[in-house]
């Protein structure tokens, strides 16, 4: 785990990240690092019982807000009637088209217009099916796989559990553990069909993915909304019953296979919130797959190469998965031309697999992005960045320019750490000596392009910044043992300015000016080194 | 249940939340009333159309508020709805709280939410709406690190109220 949890503020979590912590809203890893150091200091826990306060008070103050609101003027209306409209218009689909027509046309002839609803319907059902498919058969499979999995006796399972490419020793497994409960998935039977669906079934935003692959389904899931944000369960195609997991979280990978049967009896009598789970030495983990080359760091890395050619490792739409037997590259959100694009320029790659379970969206539109009407400026700092800019809706506009300009430079340094953490010091001293001059051009071109990113983001905020009062800096770079320490240590930086740009922005009176311009003149000295 | 119960019950259920929620956002009650129904109306039909939805009040509140948005600049013309919070915190005809000290607490988280820059209140309200950081940075376009910082920000205030 590269994370050095709690830098900056003496040792102490950073107090968003308690807010963060009491929200569940926090990493698994980072989570309980915040709870074991909740365990050790009283000031720490004086300070999240005091949000806890807050949170309270805030609780109150909705509910008072309930009492002291008028009331609604009117009786709420049944909503049913409308509803029985709704259900009218989409099943005679002919009368919405009646209307675009009359609208549109209003001398085209009924003749004209009916191909073309149908057509238009046709499309509809076509564009709904491709959209729905994967999500409601992984549902509708899962739902299966759990009736079946009921209707079996229940027997112990032995499971071998991975992560890292080895063997989780016994010791460790408590660990492992906790990185499934923090993600609300349940631990004592981490590769079943019902564990699997309770942990879906509570992610606000997902997407699915069903394939078959030989003897076996895969479901798999991608969520940015859970610590897991990425599950794959496998269900032998006859039986339904679960074969293998693959966990990915955060900050680490978890497979998991079933061995068969648990053959002592005492495996099954597992305590209570244990897993039934019988860890299997190294040497006996049996080879139950047939043995194939696993992909090597240089496959990966052309893959790689070819994405950053097209600019598509930035901004994270686009994955590339190491399955071990191929790399799967997938994405959301990701345009019709995008995927094809995608598709040509990895054509002629070994071992890929392009998967993109949804059709094509439009390519971006401008964004639609409702700014709302500030407030007046409320401290003295907002109040000089007003007059000088000459006023809110100036500053505003500046304001979504210099978030933009930090985003970008966040993706690429993300960019580059994924880099680094693909290839950490030893997997690129393996490399041929072409790989390692094609790792080292692209790494070059991630930390170029963020040197660049970097002083635009200084020179559009230094004259704003010199204007709020912020005093002249000089910063010099701190040297890094190797490119990816370096990688590692550009997102923080990043994430600082991020952080301190909003709170300066924001009215927020606990970061001043300088301590913004003496972050970003870090971010840029560095980046440049 | 069919859908119709379904949305139906889910309309009962949130939609005093979701019309406070609107007014809080500068909507005049009738327009807010109005938008209430609106918002589930639209969930209904999504929900026909074979949207999948999972968490149907993170949608509920992203709907409303963006359509309160729209409502709120199509009448630009009126004043924003204020509440007057003040005055009828202190009519005791209309506020339950009976004890003083607690409506002067109430006063002062009220005066602390009102001194918060617009996108830190409404990080602080959805919040109170149960919406996660994610769902409400995407609503306001914003990073959830951002959500996180304003919304630490705004817990800031509300101690500061507190301590005064």
């Amino acid at each position: 785990m590269n994370k050095r949890p709690f830098i900056g503020n003496a040792g102490h979590p950073e107090p968003d990240d308690l807010l963060r912590y009491a929200d569940g809203e926090l990493a698994a890893a980072e989570s309980r690092d915040v709870r074991a150091h909740l365990e050790a200091c009283w000031p720490c826990r004086t300070e999240l019982e005091q949000l806890e306060s807050s949170v309270k008070d805030c609780v109150r103050y909705r509910n008072t807000l309930a009492a002291i609101l008028p009331p609604p003027p009117a009786p709420w209306r049944d909503l049913r009637p409308m509803f029985d409209h709704v259900d009218a218009e989409i099943a005679h689909p002919s009368l919405w088209a009646r209307f675009v027509s009359a609208l549109r046309a209003p001398l085209a002839s009924p003749l004209r217009w009916a191909p073309a609803a149908l057509a238009l319907l046709l499309v509809g059902v076509l564009i709904y099916r491709l959209n729905d498919t994967p999500t409601v058969s992984a549902a509708v499979l899962l739902r299966d796989a759990v009736t079946a999995n009921e209707a079996r006796k229940p027997v112990a399972r032995r499971l071998e559990v991975r992560a890292r490419g080895s063997v989780i020793p016994a010791a460790e497994m408590d660990r492992v553990g906790g990185l499934f409960r923090q993600a609300g998935y349940d631990w004592s039977e981490p590769i079943s069909a019902r564990s699997y669906s309770a942990w879906r079934d509570h992610l606000a935003s997902k997407r699915d993915e069903v394939v078959r692959a030989g003897a076996n389904y895969e479901v798999r899931t991608y969520t940015e909304v859970s610590s897991l944000r990425e599950a794959a369960l496998q269900l032998r195609v006859e039986s339904l019953e679960p074969v293998a997991g693959n966990f990915r979280f955060q900050s680490e990978q978890v497979e998991i296979r079933d061995l068969g049967p648990a053959v002592e009896p005492s495996v099954s009598q597992s305590a209570p919130g244990v897993p039934a789970v019988a860890i299997t030495e190294p040497a006996a983990a049996p080879a139950i797959e047939t043995p194939v080359t696993p992909v090597t760091p240089a496959e990966e890395l052309r893959v790689l190469a070819a994405l950053q050619k097209l600019g598509a490792d930035l901004g994270d739409p686009v994955e590339v998965r190491n399955t071990g037997k191929e790399l799967v590259v997938s994405g959301v959100g990701v345009d019709a031309q995008r995927q094809q694009q995608i598709r040509d320029a990895l054509a002629s790659q070994p071992r890929v697999a392009v998967r993109f379970d949804e059709p094509g969206t439009a390519p971006a539109a401008a964004a639609s992005q409702t700014r709302v009407a500030p407030f007046a400026a409320s401290n003295p700092v907002q109040q000089k960045l007003e007059q000088h800019f000459g006023g809110r809706a100036l500053l505003d506009q500046f304001s979504d320019r210099a978030f933009a300009s930090t985003e970008s430079v966040l993706s690429r340094a993300h960019a580059l750490r994924r880099l680094a953490e693909r290839f950490p010091v030893s997997t690129e001293s393996a490399l041929a000596d072409g790989d390692r001059a094609l790792l080292a051009s692209l790494r070059q071109e991630h930390a170029g392009a963020l040197a660049r990113q970097a002083s635009e983001l200084r020179n559009l905020l230094k004259p704003v910044l010199v204007a709020a009062g912020a005093a002249e800096t000089a910063v010099s770079g701190v040297a890094q043992a190797n490119w990816q320490s370096s990688a590692a240590h550009g997102v923080e930086n990043a994430k600082q300015v991020e952080r301190m740009l909003a709170a300066v922005l924001g009215g927020d009176d606990s970061v001043t000016p300088s301590q913004l311009a003496q972050a970003v003149a870090q971010l840029e000295a560095d980046a440049s080194r | 249940m069919t859908l119709q119960d379904q949305v139906a019950q889910w309309f009962e259920e949130a939609r005093d939340d979701v019309y406070r929620y609107l007014m809080t956002l500068g909507l005049h009650p009738p327009q807010a009333q109005e938008a209430t129904q609106e918002v589930f109306l639209r969930l209904y039909t999504a929900l026909r159309k074979g949207d999948e939805i999972q968490n149907w009040r993170g949608w509920v509140f992203r709907v409303a508020h963006n359509h309160g948005l729209k409502v709120r600049a199509r009448e630009s013309s009126q004043m924003t709805f204020d509440p007057e919070f003040e005055a009828r915190l202190a009519d005791p005809a209309v506020s339950p709280e009976r004890d003083l000290l607690e409506r002067e607490r109430m006063r002062r988280v009220h005066g602390a939410i009102q001194g918060l820059s617009e996108q830190q209140r409404r990080c602080l309200f959805l919040r109170m709406e149960g919406l996660r950081y994610p769902e409400i940075g995407e609503l306001l376009g914003i990073s959830a690190s951002t959500v996180g910082e304003f919304l630490r920000r705004a817990m800031v205030r509300l101690r500061k109220a507190n301590d005064e």
